[in-house]
């Protein structure tokens, strides 16, 4: 490495420390400020430590409501919405990608234009047809709707598609039928691809708040985490300390599967052919 | 003959996996007709009529669609909004998260841990985010203070002021979504084949050259898939000014689906949301379908 | 992708008909006939134990009836009303509150004088006003379980630094304004704007002596003694300057963190934060009093909460009776001693104060009692809840000197007087 090469790596370790620090200000604030008491949340002049470290204020939620209720609730709808994305993306996926059969690209365009419907709008009816199903207020409810999105079988196309058809044609060769292929050789090829989708599943289904919060009746018994953050602003004001250091609580599960997934990601992301070529 | 037998050999072969193929994507396509199609389709139906909460449905035909052109004070000024922050947000957004793509390469240290921190505040819950952000830009907040004590300038009352909210939307939304393209980008400058850097240095490509001649136009189909995305999300963007600013200071900051999510839950006037989540749909349909018309003279796909 | 749009089109056209077919259709909350549903709010467990305690109030005077409760938290409560309004779902039971009502009348049954004797309940045993508090043009849609109206709070800690007056019963508008520039020193502001309707309106109210709605429902935000009262209180901000610029449209509770934040020594706050605010975080000796006078004395607007009953409900007599358990004399006192709120039975009033500290109980008693002796019901216009939303995030602009408070309610006047 010559001398002004390694003055430019001093240079840009600099800089992009420097860019994170500033990047990471406003979660650190966010933290400090989950160990505040209430009343000091806009003191003035803003503190980034309050007068004490109230650690307490993480116990506190767990009493303020049925915190673990949405805790619990929150875990089984991800995980049982993303189990259930991974099956209907994988298998829709593979259709899309590597059989051939009429009408496959107009329908997959139609699937792709349904990705730009905005929420916000088909909720309502959405609703209506929970009652239909009688399913407001129950578990479906939370799960299913939001689990056939284009977006996992869109990911999963990428994904396929990138894996040589020659697997195809020698597993064809042995007589495996397309079941045994897929599930013998194009998902255990396509580990990066399902960690890529199972974050970002279980991330959207994790925060997903406006369906929650209109599906769910009783919040006693099926209310979520985001839904449960906002049970902190009341009638007679907002427990700031409180939502504060629950919404760190519920960063966590997140932040965890990201850190464990971290290498399958970026190289799941890339192979989808999403990020590259 | 021997042909007839192929043919009609991969005929049935055709058909069989038509049949297969049907098996394997039937749970979707039910899924999606079931859960998207049918709102979708209950929406459009909706738009049609004045459709209270509560009461007696009746048949407007465009009703809807005219009062949102003619007569509703707060929907151009959605429809501004909406644009200013697509315009603002997509290339800020696709270009810093480029950027810090492009400057985290294998030679800097942590480069692993750097990327996660980078992409926290996608999973950190919004409440959580907006309340920070308001906390540092409230005139009392953080930043005021810091310029009062150094410089003794006063800013600005930031999500106050008409112009300076919108920028702190965008600013702070920035924020929170750089880190999902930035993983993106990251993905495709780690599938770059070797054989290519390499021939293309032997070349005497260095630095901006090859960072601009080789890198851009090779990751140049993620860049795009980076930018539909964040075009549509952009359009879409709701959460962050209903926390942050409220859609204020008056409606300076109400983007669309802050209109039609009032209209709908707070005005309880069902027909009118539905029109305008139409005209939002026809929208995101016409710019995406002219991204991708426009892709071609600038995404380099290799064949 | 012709078949796909022809595919689409079809069933389009099934979800059309299937719309005409089952509109009607649904499910009205209960369903057998001694099944009554009550929807209400709540967001801490507290709030639940205390709802779960009159429950059981209700279900040990009605052991024939199967009586369950459903909540949500506060600010979604009624978000989820609209989509259960929408779809026939209302439970027989619901809360209500006196600023939500207007929005959401259509659902609620309007409640006669018979309706009232099958739950058991007499009109004298409630306190005067009380059952005004939920009426919409002459129709009660609700009958309440606590009543408040709106009291200015004050830090007297910050007063007494500062060498102000502190507020008291009888106080006027002139006292106001010296106590609130007195208070504003050291980087400390004399009053917490508002930015909730309830919390910006009270001193306007106050001040001109009348409401910005007309006794028939018809707005009246133009009107002249309104609009002067009005422009007065946002030059609090931006003349007087004794209170902080609201920062964002977002801070719906902007006045009341303010001074309970200890960065404003008053604001304008109801009686439901009373207790609250006795024993506030920052730990500041904090006090209140009525609504100052103004040249036509003080008017406050009495406000609260209560139960109605759908319109829809299948089995109205059973959950009549369930009404009258949750506002009977028992469920009634048992708000009071609990603390929760200012219970809206004569009888049970009392027992209010013996729950507040000793310390604190005459100074609450006397106010509490001042203030609810200027009281008028609160008057609404229909679309009174777009009022408010379109009114918030223009008094930003207003408290921010972009624009005056005569045209922000000069134009939502416009927009909505029909």
């Amino acid at each position: 490495m010559s001398r002004g090469e390694r003055v430019r790596l001093v240079f840009q370790h600099a800089a992009i420390y420097i860019a994170a620090l500033i990047f990471m200000a406003p979660l650190v604030y966010a933290f400090f400020s989950a160990l505040k008491p209430n009343g000091e949340m806009f003191a003035t002049p803003p503190r980034l430590v309050g007068s004490e470290l109230r650690w307490s204020n993480f116990a506190a939620v767990f009493e303020y409501g049925p915190f673990v209720t949405y805790i619990a609730n929150s875990f089984f709808v991800a995980i049982a919405g993303t189990l259930v994305v991974l099956f209907v993306s994988t298998t829709a996926g593979y259709a899309f990608g590597r059989l051939r059969w009429k009408g496959r690209d107009a329908i997959f365009v139609l699937f792709l234009a349904t990705l730009m419907v905005p929420q916000e709008v088909i909720v309502i009816p959405m609703f209506t047809l929970m009652q239909w199903l009688g399913w407001v207020d129950t578990y479906p409810a939370l799960i299913l709707p939001f689990a056939f999105t284009a977006f996992g079988t869109f990911l999963m196309r990428q994904f396929f598609r990138g894996i040589p058809f020659e697997l195809d044609e020698a597993a064809r060769v042995d007589g495996a039928g397309p079941i045994r292929t897929f599930v013998q050789i194009i998902l255990p090829l396509s580990k990066s691809g399902v960690a890529v989708l199972s974050v970002f599943t279980f991330m959207s289904f994790w925060n997903s708040y406006l369906w929650p919060l209109i599906v769910t009746v009783d919040y006693n018994k099926l209310g979520t985490l985001p839904v449960g953050l906002a049970s902190f602003s009341g009638l007679t004001g907002t427990r700031w300390d409180l939502q504060m250091a629950a919404a760190i609580i519920s960063m966590i599960p997140t932040t965890i599967l990201v850190i464990a997934l971290q290498k399958h990601l970026v190289k799941g992301i890339s192979m989808a052919g999403l990020g590259g070529r | 003959m021997t042909t007839t037998v192929n043919d009609r050999g991969r005929n049935t072969m055709a058909k069989a996996e038509s049949r297969q193929a049907l098996g394997f994507v039937s749970p979707a396509l039910i899924g999606l007709a079931l859960f998207t199609v049918l709102p979708v389709a209950l929406s459009i139906v909706m738009g049609f009529y004045d459709w209270p909460t509560y009461g007696e449905k009746k048949f407007v035909g465009f009703d809807n669609y005219a009062k949102l052109f003619t007569s509703s004070p707060d929907f151009w000024p959605a429809l501004r909004n909406t644009a200013v922050f697509t315009i603002l947000y997509v290339p800020v957004s696709v270009i810093l998260s480029l950027t810090l793509a492009l400057s985290l390469h294998e030679r800097i240290r942590g480069r692993a841990a750097l990327r996660i921190l980078f992409f926290i505040p996608v999973v950190t819950p919004m409440v959580a985010n907006v309340l920070v952000w308001k906390m540092i830009l409230q005139p009392q907040g953080m930043l005021n203070g810091l310029s009062m004590e150094w410089f003794g300038f006063q800013l600005p009352n930031f999500l106050a002021d008409p112009q300076w909210a919108m920028v702190m939307v965008v600013i702070m939304s920035v924020w929170q979504g750089l880190g999902y393209n930035m993983l993106i980008f990251s993905a495709a400058l780690e599938q770059l084949p070797d054989s290519v850097m390499e021939a293309a240095k032997l070349d005497g490509a260095s630095g901006l050259t090859l960072l601009w001649k080789v890198k851009v136009p090779l990751i140049s189909p993620s860049i795009f898939f980076a930018s539909v995305m964040t075009l549509i999300s952009s359009l879409q963007v709701f959460v962050q000014p209903q926390l942050l600013t409220g859609g204020g200071p008056g409606n300076a900051t109400q983007p669309l689906v802050q209109f039609i999510y009032n209209q709908g839950f707070k005005f309880q006037d069902l027909g009118l949301a539905a029109a305008a989540g139409w005209i939002l749909f026809a929208i995101i349909i016409v710019l995406t379908a002219a991204q991708f018309v426009a892709q071609k003279k600038w995404v380099h796909y290799e064949h | 992708m012709k078949k796909a749009h022809i595919g689409f089109m079809a069933v389009a056209a099934v979800a059309s008909l299937a719309l005409s077919a089952c509109g009607g259709a649904s499910t009205g909350g209960g369903a057998s006939e001694n099944s009554v549903v009550i929807d209400m709010w709540s967001g801490s467990e507290d709030d639940t134990a205390a709802l779960n305690a009159q429950l059981a109030i209700a279900k040990e005077e009605h052991p024939e009836l199967d009586i369950t409760m459903r909540t949500a938290p506060w600010g979604d409560y009624f978000t989820k009303m609209t989509t259960n309004m929408a779809s026939g779902n209302m439970a027989c039971i619901s809360g209500m509150n006196s600023g939500q009502l207007s929005g959401y009348t259509a659902g609620f049954q309007a409640l006669s004088e018979a309706d009232l004797k099958t739950a058991g309940l007499d009109a004298a045993d409630f306190a005067p006003g009380a059952l005004e508090i939920l009426q919409n043009k002459g129709e009660m849609y609700g009958v309440p379980f606590d009543m408040s109206t709106m009291l200015v709070y004050y830090n007297a800690d910050q007063l007494k630094a500062a060498g102000a007056k502190t507020p008291e019963i009888g106080w006027t508008f002139e006292d106001f304004e010296q106590t609130a520039k007195a208070a504003t020193t050291k980087g400390k502001m004399g009053l917490g704007i508002g930015m909730g309707d309830f919390q910006w309106q009270a001193l306007p109210i106050s001040r001109a002596g009348v409401q910005p709605v007309t006794e028939d429902g018809t707005l009246d935000l133009t009107n002249p003694d309104f609009v002067k009262a009005s422009e007065w209180y946002g030059d609090l901000v931006t003349v007087q300057k004794v209170a902080a610029p609201v920062a964002s449209a977002s801070d719906a509770g902007w006045g009341e963190n303010q001074f309970s934040s200890a960065n404003a020594a008053m604001a304008v706050d109801g009686t439901w934060n009373a207790v609250g605010y006795l024993n506030n975080d920052p730990g500041f000796e904090a006090g209140m009093a009525p609504l100052p006078a103004g040249k036509n004395g003080s008017l406050g607007l009495v406000l609260g909460s209560g139960f109605g009953l759908a319109k829809d409900c299948k089995n109205k007599d059973a959950a009549l009776k369930v009404l009258g358990s949750l506002l009977g004399q028992k469920s009634q006192d048992y708000i009071a001693t609990s603390g929760r709120s200012y219970p809206a039975r004569l009888s049970s009033q009392p027992l209010y104060f013996e729950t507040i500290d000793a310390k604190y109980r005459n100074q609450v008693k006397s106010t509490f009692e001042a203030a609810f002796e200027n009281v008028q019901g609160q008057r609404v216009s229909d679309n009174w809840s777009k009022v408010g939303t379109f009114i918030q995030p223009n008094l930003v602009s207003v408290y921010n000197g972009q624009d005056t408070m005569a045209k922000v309610l000069d134009s939502a006047q416009q927009q909505f007087a029909k």
